[in-house]
């Protein structure tokens, strides 16, 4: 890998951003982002030691992204080629409860801000039009429906199709594809599955049981490497076979 | 406990607090209404509380008592 080129993480600092951070840090000189800096200093103890970069920044914030994002591949001196948004924003709310400025929070850090680093990263002037594959950490919600997910769904779906149309656009220089997750073990999900009924609910459904950091970190790797290099516009499944179960209930 | 009792009229659409009301007979009590109010105690009192402590919660009177007591902790 030429030395100038980075990988950009967002949602570093925990769970799947986390692991995927350590997976690539063997191989590639790494920006980690996050909006905690403490935890992100955290993942870089995780991390196999290099010249690796933090970039802590609030992706709510969209329309400061490019500027912090211009003046930090300056300092660093390098390009980005390859980028995974791993950062996002559970939400959980009825739908008659759904605010304007929560639904807007949730598709700023879920989708609007993967979109806006694509831009940026697309740009000669800024990374000298470097970025050559790309991986969104997406959802089986954005595929399926389920109570209470409006926000989050929309957020996901809205990354999905973004995707799509940018892998069109950008072949054969740019590769994208999306990580479609289904239950991880993460910090945040293991709270809910500590639960017995969801515990149970979600080992009834999952036949091969609920996943783990390892098993989208593993695919995301695969699909940002040259194995995969005739693969892209795609909605890569990963969720134990969730989304193939038809449950008798 | 304003901003519970004005969250607790907008989650549950109602016009006023019967401190004596059952919160389960509420028209619009279910599990995303819990998960709303569970959101304001996180929020706006930084209180972190499980569903399942709200088993003998069982009027208006013992929510507003049990959010106090868990504010004094």
């Amino acid at each position: 890998m030429n030395e100038g080129n980075l990988t950009l993480i967002t949602g570093a600092s925990s769970g799947i951003g986390r692991e995927i951070a350590k997976r690539l840090s063997s191989s590639r000189r790494l920006i980690l982002h996050g909006r905690d800096e403490s935890r992100l200093k955290e993942t870089l103890d995780y991390c196999t030691p290099g010249d690796h970069v933090l970039w802590n920044f609030d992706l709510s914030q969209v329309s400061e992204i490019r500027k912090s994002l211009s003046s930090l591949l300056v300092e660093v001196d390098g390009q980005i080629s390859e980028f995974v948004h791993s950062a996002g924003i559970p939400s959980v709310s009825a739908a008659r409860m759904i605010s304007v400025s929560s639904l807007q929070n949730t598709m700023n850090v879920n989708a609007i801000s993967a979109i806006e680093i694509c831009a940026s990263l697309l740009r000669k002037n800024i990374n000298e039009a470097a970025l050559s594959r790309v991986v969104f950490v997406s959802s089986i919600w954005s595929q399926f429906g389920s109570s209470g997910h409006t926000a989050y769904s929309a957020s996901k779906g809205a990354l999905d199709s973004a995707m799509r149309s940018m892998a069109v656009e950008l072949a054969p220089k740019v590769r994208l594809n999306s990580l479609v997750l289904g239950a991880i073990q993460t910090p945040m999900a293991a709270k809910a599955l500590s639960d017995a009924s969801i515990r149970s609910h979600a080992e009834a459904n999952y036949p091969l049981g609920v996943g783990s950091t390892n098993d989208a970190a593993d695919v995301c790797e695969f699909l940002l490497s040259d194995s995969a290099r005739w693969i892209t516009g795609q909605s890569v499944v990963v969720d134990g076979g969730r989304t193939a179960h038809m449950s008798n209930k | 406990m304003e901003i519970l009792t004005d969250q607790i009229l907008d989650i549950f659409e109602i016009d006023v607090i019967d401190e004596n009301g059952v919160l389960r007979d509420l028209e619009l009590w279910d599990s995303l209404s819990v998960i709303s109010l569970l959101a304001v105690l996180d929020e706006s009192y930084g209180i972190n509380v499980e569903a399942t402590e709200l088993v003998d919660v069982i009027t208006f009177a013992d929510l507003f008592k049990f959010v106090e007591e868990r504010r004094a902790k």
